[in-house]
């Protein structure tokens, strides 16, 4: 059988499988089959340490597709989780005999949705309700009058995001809701996956493979589908208890910023990372503010309570489990019903947004004013998230090291002050010594170009973070490329981050050019975008010569007006019309020389 | 003078100090000064353009309590400048003054300094700041060109004689002499005031490598010397007969500058070596520094001024060389007498009918703390004033010529700002002169500026105890050896070695002519206080009729005299 001959091959570096093995595997009928799959899969989740060598079986089918089921596999994606999700889709379709195109929302034309019967959209929303960078173009043309029908066709949609935020999964009801209004139809219900989305998204693939599977039986089916394709012994829900050794301030005294370096120990967990990744960090909450919640609730912190189908106190759960910083509209209705509080009715129907910038649980609970038991509380308030932060450190210059770059945060409010969960418990709990758990969130749309490339790098405040770990790297790798870095802060004196690492930069040659904007050293305030507007021409020069443009930072203003600057250069040194400037700008995406990482 | 001629110093790369070749190659004093100001990403400008603008008035200094703590977050050291405007005679008008006191809350810490040498001083100006400083002082039609840097700096004169009409003659003699031995390249108006560009400028005193070191020039109206004129290169005593000036007694080779533990360097007085008339000041002036220019050494630094030069050649010789550069020889000298070196607190009037208000600035900063608002009051006082202000050699401040009935309005002011006329401090605090030292100088070894006050406190429950508080003792404290409080020339003098370890000097006069001389090496204030206790004690018992401090210890024995330089360490 020609399968089990490719499957052979794709197994022969896999000395236990052998040839008796694989015989009985293949006699097994598709429910068995899934059966079998869904217990490899759990005795691999046991030895993690072995899975990272597990390579995709997928190959194994090449031969045996059935292609009368046309599927279109869309992913819009902004840190690479969606694109995963996608590919890990792709797979189980072809392990289950489907063939499915895999397209980016960046390379899809439009005309082309016709082509298929059925369309699977995976998309992260990425802030407050914006589809990411690589999804705009698309997003604007299925939601106008240019999109096509789709009479006929079948949809499902997957949603990434952070129920958080206010409009969470936005991006993800809308191609919901407009497949639907071109004429298709859903195969599934619609998932809108929070940040703890690994294994929701797993049963609805395989909730998805099995509706098609009704649709149309496939031709054959040996193989459901394995996790991860690639996967780490440390992860998310697995995190690595690591050293930090250098808690260093970088902004000095004066300043308005509150900006530290970190450094954190690696060894021994395997733990790799590339330019562009990020560190996420799982951070207790402050002891105090645990403290101020429970007596506001008037609940005893031994009380005990159960959380996942496991026991243990309400102090301990606050503490380490349960978000208690970041606030989301639900939690704010929920209470607002509870309390029968108009203010808090008030609050999430209109001034959502601006309050929830300085306030967090402690405050909502104040204005409700009730008593709880200690599991109601548990029941109302969302699991806690690790926090992610831009890596501004080279593995390969670092071994076994990871920096981070981050601001304490600290907004206040008429009750107090409210820090940011994690950047209080890095910079002010924890000491150079002290443990912390971490994990590697890899991000595959931010990366360096081929070492021969030129780069411009846009990254005012912490913004500068994997810019350090570009330069790092193209330092050691002895990069051909040229390197043109845009750095801005408030006050020369005091916050320029790296300073004298980026005046040896540019004293190397490594940097080619450095320019800072410290908007409040004088009267007009300047930034990056300024500075960007400023070097018009040379910009220009560098992109035509093929230079790839990385932004990292604020979203809601500097990567907006930079991305406002940056189109005005196009359209003004090259000629070019807004529409020019803009498809110029989206050519320049699909290229991947239009790199976001922005929060 | 002996049989070899001795000939005048040529360029010679080779030889020749760094700052020498830095001289030669900037063009002038332009050097790349104008790019180093638009380097955004550095808040210092490069080493060769740090030699340069000294000439221009400004030095590069850092915040050295900073420089640990800022290593460590990855920024350069807190760069700032230190600008020092050109004050002849350390008169400024009082309109002068209000623009002056502005610039420093716009662009300094704060406070304005007023120096030894009678000169305002703005510290921690960032780079971004200097130009719209400089711009500004030059509004006033003040300057700050040649206020630091191998040339002839300041001019000084006594403050305060005791009739107007003198000091009017004396201060314009002390204008004409600083305007003429300025550096006349364009540099300065290029970089700082958006001047046209001049090619090749002539200097037609200085030449393209100007003096080997510093030269500083003084004034002194006797029985005043306010201006420590032996102190100076070049120093004048006005000769006063009959109410009107016949001429000036002429000195050279004073200096204070040395280094620890380098005998072959020393503080010197200056030589009385004639006597000129009025007419022949500027010739005279500027033979010194020809002679100086020609004959000074530049192949080491720390040997270059021009007390070196004449300790060299010998003073006959010297003198041989300058009356060959001048022509004709000086006259002999005429006798005169000083009474000290210190400031007279408090009213005075002068024949004219104005008002005189000395002020006691401590260590010449003027400052808001929370009990004197001396910056604030002085910026009131300025406002209502017509008449000038003027700095002292000791750093202190003149309210000058003030008008009958601003007097009480001023004493007013005075008042409500809690600042001192010297009615307050005891003789030997207002005496007292230190330096800036720590955090902005970078040659500070030891604090100056800001400990001296703590351990006149300490010195003066020593004094109470001996009932010595009425007695006026000169004490000058530096925070290394440079000079620039002129510590050599305190009866009690200490020179910083390390953080909070002095050297101990003692034994010069009162009235500021003759050097002290190292008692006591490296020690810290409890060993300080141990010294001068029994010494003071024996001084209180033993000591003659108005007889000073300085001169008791020599005649006790408890240290040998200071005849000449050459002596200070012997």
């Amino acid at each position: 059988m020609k399968d089990r001959t490719s499957l052979q091959r794709a197994t022969a570096r896999f000395t236990n499988i052998d040839g008796d093995l694989l015989q009985k595997v293949s006699n097994l009928g598709p429910s068995e089959l899934l059966l079998l799959a869904g217990y490899c899969a759990g005795l691999a989740e046991t030895s993690p340490a072995q899975l990272s060598t597990v390579g995709t079986l997928a190959t194994a089918h090449e031969a045996s597709k059935d292609s009368s089921l046309k599927a279109l596999i869309l992913y819009a994606s902004q840190t690479g989780n969606a694109q995963a999700i996608a590919e890990n889709l792709q797979e189980s379709l072809e392990s289950s005999g489907y063939n499915a195109a895999l397209e980016s929302t960046l390379d899809i034309k439009l005309a082309k949705l016709n082509d298929y019967a059925l369309i699977v959209v995976i998309a992260s929303t990425h802030g407050e309700g914006e589809p990411p960078d690589d999804a705009i173009d698309f997003y604007e043309a299925v939601l106008s009058k240019k999109a096509p029908g789709l009479n006929g066709v079948k949809h499902a949609v997957l949603g990434l995001g952070d129920s958080s935020y206010e409009f969470f999964c936005q991006t993800a009801k809308d191609f919901d809701s407009a497949l639907s209004s071109l004429g298709s139809v859903p195969l599934i219900e619609r998932l809108d996956c929070d940040v703890d989305y690994q294994q929701e998204a797993v049963s609805w693939i395989t909730q998805l493979v099995a509706a098609i599977a009704e649709l149309q039986p496939p031709a054959l089916t040996t193989r459901a589908l394995a996790e991860n394709i690639i996967q780490f012994p440390y992860s998310k829900e697995k995190p690595f208890s690591a050293t930090v050794s250098i808690i260093q301030k970088l902004t000095a005294p004066g300043s308005i910023k509150d900006t530290y370096h970190l450094e954190i120990d690696l060894a021994g967990s395997g733990l790799s990372y590339r330019p562009g990744d990020a560190l996420g960090v799982w951070a207790d909450n402050d002891q105090i503010l645990v403290g101020e919640i429970l007596s506001q609730l008037s609940i005893d912190p031994q009380a005990s309570v159960t959380f996942k189908e496991e026991e243990c106190s309400i102090e301990n759960l606050l503490r380490q489990k349960l978000e208690i910083t970041l606030l989301n509209k639900g939690l704010i209705r929920e209470l607002a019903t509870l309390s029968g509080s108009q203010k808090l009715f008030d609050i999430a129907d209109t001034g959502y947004s601006e309050y929830i910038q300085n306030h967090q649980l402690i405050d909502v609970l104040k204005l409700a004013n009730i008593t709880l038991e200690a599991q109601e509380l548990v029941e109302i308030v969302k699991p806690l998230k690790p926090r992610l932060y831009s890596i501004s450190s080279s593995i390969d210059e670092n071994p076994e090291e990871v920096h981070i770059t981050l601001n304490h945060l600290e907004n206040e409010n008429q009750d107090g002050i409210r820090y940011g969960q994690a950047s209080h418990f890095l910079t002010r709990q924890l000491n150079e010594g002290d443990k912390v758990n971490v994990y590697v969130d890899h991000n595959k749309n931010f990366k360096l170009p081929p070492a021969d490339k030129a780069i411009i790098m846009i990254g005012p405040g912490t913004g500068i973070a994997p810019f350090r770990s570009f330069l790092q790297q193209r330092e050691g790798a002895e990069a051909k490329g040229r390197n043109w870095l845009f750095f801005g802060n408030p006050n020369f004196n005091t916050d320029f981050l790296y300073q004298t690492e980026l005046q040896k930069y540019l004293k190397s040659g490594l940097l080619t050019q450095l320019d800072v904007a410290f908007s409040r050293d004088q009267q007009k305030k300047i930034y990056v975008q300024d500075r960007l507007r400023q070097n018009a021409e040379q910009v220009w020069q560098w992109l035509e010569q093929g230079a790839y443009f990385y932004v990292c930072g604020d979203m809601s203003r500097m990567a907006k007006e930079v991305e406002l600057v940056l189109l005005q250069v196009i359209e003004q040194q090259g000629n070019k019309t807004q529409d020019q400037a803009k498809d110029y700008l989206k050519q320049m995406k699909q290229q991947a020389r239009y790199q976001r990482d922005v929060y | 003078m002996s049989d070899t001629k001795i000939v005048p110093t040529q360029y010679d790369g080779f030889t020749h100090n760094d700052v020498e070749r830095i001289k030669v190659q900037s063009e002038y004093l332009r050097g790349t000064i104008k790019d180093g100001l638009v380097d955004p990403v550095t808040g210092s400008i490069c080493d060769d353009d740090q030699v340069l603008i000294k000439f221009h008035g400004i030095y590069q200094q850092d915040d050295r309590d900073l420089r640990n703590d800022r290593r460590k977050s990855k920024l350069e050291p807190l760069y700032s400048f230190m600008i020092r405007a050109r004050v002849p005679g350390g008169v400024a008008s009082s309109a002068q003054y209000l623009v002056l006191a502005e610039l420093a809350k716009n662009y300094s810490n704060g406070s304005l300094r007023l120096t030894t040498r009678q000169a305002f001083q703005w510290h921690g100006v960032f780079k971004r700041n200097l130009k719209q400083t400089i711009a500004g002082i030059n509004s006033t039609l003040l300057d700050t060109v040649a206020a630091c840097g191998d040339v002839n700096r300041n001019v000084m004169a006594t403050s305060l004689p005791e009739t107007s009409e003198i000091h009017q003659e004396i201060y314009q003699w002390a204008k004409k002499l600083s305007e003429h031995l300025l550096p006349k390249s364009n540099a300065f108006h290029e970089i700082w005031l958006d001047g046209e560009k001049i090619e090749t400028t002539e200097e037609p005193i200085y030449g393209k490598t100007y003096l080997p070191r510093k030269f500083k020039t003084a004034i002194a109206i006797p029985p005043h010397n306010d201006v420590d004129v032996y102190a100076n290169d070049l120093g004048f005593i006005a000769i006063i007969e009959q109410h009107k000036l016949i001429g000036f007694n002429v000195l050279v080779g004073g200096g204070m500058g040395s280094a620890h533990n380098d005998s072959q360097t020393y503080p010197r007085v200056a030589d009385l070596i004639g006597f000129c008339t009025p007419d022949q000041l500027l010739a005279v002036a500027e033979s010194v520094v020809r002679v100086q220019r020609d004959y000074g050494n530049r192949e080491v630094r720390k040997l270059a001024r021009l007390k070196y030069t004449i300790d060299r050649l010998g003073i006959d010789v010297f003198k041989s060389i300058l009356s060959e550069y001048l022509g004709w020889s000086l006259d002999k000298a005429k006798s005169f007498d000083f009474t000290g070196n210190g400031d007279r607190y408090g009213w005075l009037q002068t024949e004219n009918g104005k008002w005189h208000l000395t002020l006691y600035i401590h260590s010449g900063r003027i400052i808001d703390s929370p009990h004197v608002t001396l910056f604030s009051g002085l910026l009131a006082i300025a406002k209502i004033h017509q008449g000038e202000f003027r700095i002292t050699g000791n750093q202190n401040l003149i309210i000058s010529n003030i008008t009958p009935n601003t007097k009480q309005q001023i004493q007013d002011l005075i008042d409500k700002h809690g600042i001192s006329c010297g009615d307050k401090e005891t003789p030997t605090r207002l005496n007292s002169v230190a330096c800036v030292a720590f955090p902005t100088c970078s040659l500070a070894m030891a604090e100056a500026e800001r400990y001296l006050p703590d351990l006149i406190s300490k010195i003066e429950i020593i004094l109470e105890h001996y009932d010595l508080l009425e007695q006026p003792i000169n004490i000058r404290m530096t925070g290394c050896p440079n000079g620039c409080a002129r510590p050599f020339l305190g009866e009690i003098g200490f020179v910083g070695k390390a953080p909070g370890k002095y050297n101990l000097y003692l034994g010069a006069s009162f009235k500021g002519d003759r050097l002290n001389k190292l008692y006591k090496e490296n020690i810290n204030e409890q060993q300080i206080l141990d010294e001068l206790a029994p010494l003071l004690k024996d001084y209180a018992g033993q000591r003659n009729k108005g007889e000073y401090f300085g001169d008791f210890v020599i005649r006790q024995g408890y240290i040998r005299s200071v005849v000449n330089g050459l002596d200070f360490h012997g």
